[in-house]
């Protein structure tokens, strides 16, 4: 794989204030767009690539060895044994990662999950008040998809990378609460922004940030509308028209857990499953 | 009056409803309203007055357009259950009954669409 830039390929300044900020940039993009965001502000520095309007991957000065840790810590080898597989593939001109998927040293979900945490950090990185960089569009790759990322699940991850306890706690009420077949998202709002954050993905959720962020005033509006007439914890449910509606997915739905925001789509019996869940808690506290 | 007395017959039929409401979304108008025991009569008319927004699920792939009409819809809470459902051929019509939280949820909704299909009827 190369990475050859276009020739009179315009650069386009792109504010990078947060990660969302430079989420909503990708989600922009034309699908079949390939480019390069590089940031140059002091001692931040680093690059991000975009293809297909997912995250390839990111790099930011200091943290080059990141990666790396990441997958020792994955594979549960030591500094040496690492630096020996790291050559190896240096010399056999093979991604360190594909390398050590292929000897089996660590499984492609670690892989993945490592790149993900790695891509996260990086942008968290990069990004930040004030902040912008420069889009320089590239001849496509043709990276896997499989170990790319779309802006909705980097932006969930980074949400969840400062509230990690509220995002555990979100997941394991959408297992509780979403079949399989539905998906879902867990939201804070806070004061400084418009739009509620991300900070927990459940089943297959849209790839793009921008279709999170429409779900998430959507929940919210509905939830305050009904705060006027309605105690407690509502639960708002609405069927999808036929034309929207697929197998599984024929309701949308919305409710608070805690300071959380939690909507998706789902099955029609999953509304009186999250009742039936409710009644029972009630049932056990007398 | 056709509408009222529809509403008044479904009302009379369904002893565990405590309310039911007919909003006109477009010309948000409270069409009618009919409230029994001890329920507030301004919790209601707040409730059927957001029955046109309720009732519309998330756009989740153009910000341009406003979500998509939704056949019906429920709210559950800690006292109250608020179904809703819109009115066949005349979209701009929903209609909103209230039950007490231990309802029959699926009952109510499926009572409300056929209070809904009636109204339908009357256009």
């Amino acid at each position: 794989m190369s990475v050859l830039e276009l020739p009179h390929a315009a650069a386009r300044d792109v504010r990078l204030g947060t990660v969302a900020e430079l989420c909503a940039f990708v989600d922009d993009l034309e699908r079949d767009a390939a480019g390069e965001l590089v940031v140059e502000a002091g001692e931040v520095r680093g690059s991000i690539y975009i293809e297909h309007a997912r995250i390839c991957w990111a790099a930011a000065a200091g943290l080059s060895r990141r990666l790396t840790e990441l997958l020792v810590e994955r594979a549960g080898l030591d500094a040496g044994s690492m630096e020996q597989l790291y050559r190896a593939c240096r010399d056999a001109r093979v991604p360190l990662g594909e390398y050590l998927v292929g000897r089996g040293v660590v499984s492609a979900g670690d892989l993945r999950a490592a790149l993900a945490q790695h891509t996260v950090e990086s942008l968290r990185r990069l990004t930040g008040p004030q902040r912008s960089g420069h889009f320089l569009r590239r001849r496509r790759a043709g990276y896997s998809p499989r170990f790319t990322f779309g802006t909705a699940e980097l932006l969930a991850r980074s949400g969840a990378a400062t509230r990690s306890e509220a995002a555990r706690l979100a997941e394991a009420e959408m297992v509780a609460c979403f079949s399989p077949e539905g998906w879902a998202a867990a939201f804070v709002r806070s004061v400084d922004r418009a739009t509620p954050e991300p900070i927990a993905l459940y089943g297959e959720a849209p790839a793009e940030a921008q279709a999170l962020a429409r779900l998430a005033r959507w929940a919210s509006s509905a939830l305050d509308l009904v705060a006027a007439f309605s105690a407690g914890e509502p639960l708002v449910a609405v069927r999808l028209p036929p034309e929207r509606a697929r197998a599984g997915r024929e309701s949308a739905l919305a409710f608070r857990l805690g300071e959380l925001v939690i909507a998706g789509e789902a099955g029609a019996h999953c509304a009186a499953r999250i009742l039936n869940r409710r009644a029972r808690h009630r049932a056990s506290r007398g | 009056m056709a509408l009222e007395a529809t509403m008044r017959d479904a009302l009379d039929a369904r002893p565990d409803v405590e309310a039911l409401a007919c909003m006109d979304g477009s010309a948000g108008l409270l069409l009618g309203m009919y409230v029994r025991g001890d329920v507030p009569h301004e919790l209601v008319e707040l409730a059927a007055l957001s029955a046109p927004d309720l009732c519309r699920s998330p756009e989740l792939d153009d910000a341009a357009s406003a979500g998509p009409g939704s056949p019906d819809a429920f709210v559950a809470s800690d006292a109250w259950v608020h179904a809703f459902a819109r009115v066949p051929n005349r979209p701009e019509l929903v209609v909103m009954g209230l039950a007490a939280r231990g309802a029959n949820v699926a009952l109510l909704r499926s009572w409300l669409g056929e209070v809904a299909d009636r109204f339908g009827a009357l256009a």
